[in-house]
């Protein structure tokens, strides 16, 4: 018990303010990173023209 | 400490996040709607695992082209008339899409599509002397179908062997794509390629890795872009897929309808509805008089594309019919394109058809009927009208319940 309250204790430590900021940073550069590797396919392909004369 | 702690924390919420959108966009793509079918979308005709995932036991496949983009918003376009008609029809194509991309269409789905009939509506222009564009196949080209075609264990290797050269030939103008295509190739034949340069490039690790990589990011891709344009475009998914009633549409009234409409949109001599002339014809008229002259559908590597998309519908066991679609022939007289040049076509196409026994189904004799087209090449409410007629006989010819 004693050590489940200094674990809980150690946590609440760590979770201040930067803590959620960098978390924040962390995951919307790997949603960015992850996003683009996604839409980033196929994008150099050429481009449809239409000549359906 | 705390910045590893965050890394950690993060990576964890990107963890569900990934497995989220993954699920979500799974979910979006299984419509149960047979709306979905007639949906036309190139997000949708891209997607493997859209498509495959809407293939019910009683859905037919209807290839095509740019026609399907016109006369969307009027009741002669498939979408409408299959809708009412209770036909669960999937259209593949637009703008670009020729013989090769649906022998690529076909070799991957054929083994989901369990009706076991398939219609391609056949465009007279596709045979120019060139065939299919190369900058217009890689538009339109689609991973995710040439690898289901690769993976396709019951289609002959001969077969495969035949699009993967075309398709290789035609990406040439796509390096990247050309090298994901290779890559596929190498990994899923189990084998080695040539290299641009001529080198021969063996099978590695790092291909395999790439490969897994790529796919699934482009599966990704596919998935959301399909169930996104799906959902914004209005559509609802049912939790379960639930068969229509068949009936037969009235297609004298659609016709007379079709008729009149059109008769009080055309006033101009190339028989085209008065807005499209306008807009897009009457601006070139100058210089596209007499412009045509050594134009001809005489030869073709079109029709070997032809030949390789009957081939793999003999294959897979696929009952196919071709509908030769019609041109305008009076903005072809126009640019001076020699009617014998391009009648040719029909003979050439027939004689394709023998070849594999399947059925040809030519519009071709309605070139210089008023209100069948809208433009030069696109159907109008009669020729909708007809095409579905044909589609509609075709797919319930073994269908007790049709009436």
């Amino acid at each position: 018990m004693k050590k489940f309250s200094s674990f809980l204790l150690r946590i609440r430590k760590t979770l201040d303010k930067k803590f959620f900021l960098y978390t924040g940073l962390f995951f919307a550069m790997m949603m960015a990173l992850y996003l683009y590797m996604i839409f980033a396919i196929g994008t150099d392909a050429p481009k449809f023209t239409y000549a359906g004369f | 400490m705390k910045k590893i702690a965050a890394f950690m924390m993060a990576l964890v919420l990107f963890a569900v996040t990934a497995v989220g959108i993954h699920l979500f966009a799974g979910k979006r793509i299984e419509a149960n709607n047979r709306e979905f079918g007639t949906w036309i979308s190139s997000k949708k005709d891209l997607s493997y695992s859209a498509v495959a995932a809407n293939l019910h036991d009683d859905t037919y496949l209807l290839l095509g082209s740019s026609e399907f983009q016109h006369g969307q918003d009027t009741p002669y376009h498939p979408t409408a008339v299959f809708g009412q008609a209770g036909l669960d029809v999937m259209c593949i194509g637009a703008a670009g899409n020729q013989c090769l991309p649906h022998a690529i269409t076909m070799g991957a789905l054929a083994p989901e599509l369990k009706s076991k009939k398939a219609i391609l509506l056949v465009s007279p222009t596709w045979f120019g002397k060139g065939g299919i564009d190369a900058n217009n196949f890689s538009a339109r080209f689609s991973e995710s179908m040439y690898r289901a075609m690769l993976e396709n264990e019951s289609l002959s290797d001969e077969l495969k062997e035949k699009l993967i050269a075309r398709t290789d030939e035609l990406l040439a103008v796509s390096p990247s794509m050309q090298e994901n295509t290779e890559r596929a190739t190498r990994v899923l034949m189990g084998k080695e390629s040539l290299t641009a340069a001529g080198s021969v490039k063996p099978l590695g690790l790092e291909d395999k890795v790439n490969f897994y990589i790529h796919s699934f990011l482009a599966q990704e891709k596919e998935r959301i872009s399909a169930g996104l344009m799906w959902k914004l475009s209005g559509h609802e998914n049912y939790d379960e897929y639930e068969a229509g009633q068949i009936s037969t549409p009235n297609w004298q009234a659609l016709k007379e309808q079709a008729d009149r409409e059109f008769a009080a949109q055309c006033s101009n001599d190339l028989a085209m509805r008065d807005k499209l002339y306008e807009s897009k014809y009457k601006p070139i008229l100058k210089s596209r008089k007499n412009s045509e002259t050594k134009r001809s559908f005489a030869s073709s590597p079109e029709y070997d594309d032809l030949r390789l998309f009957l081939a793999i519908c003999a294959d897979q066991g696929i009952e196919a019919e071709l509908v030769l679609l019609p041109l305008n022939g009076y903005w072809y007289d126009f640019t001076g394109f020699p009617r014998e040049n391009r009648d040719v076509v029909e003979g050439k196409v027939q004689e394709v058809a023998a070849e594999f026994g399947v059925p040809l189904h030519s519009f071709y004799d309605q070139c210089y009927t008023r209100g069948w087209m809208e433009d030069n090449t696109h159907p109008a409410g009669r020729g909708w009208t007809e095409i579905n007629e044909e589609v509609f006989e075709f797919f319930t010819a073994d269908q007790e319940n049709a009436g």
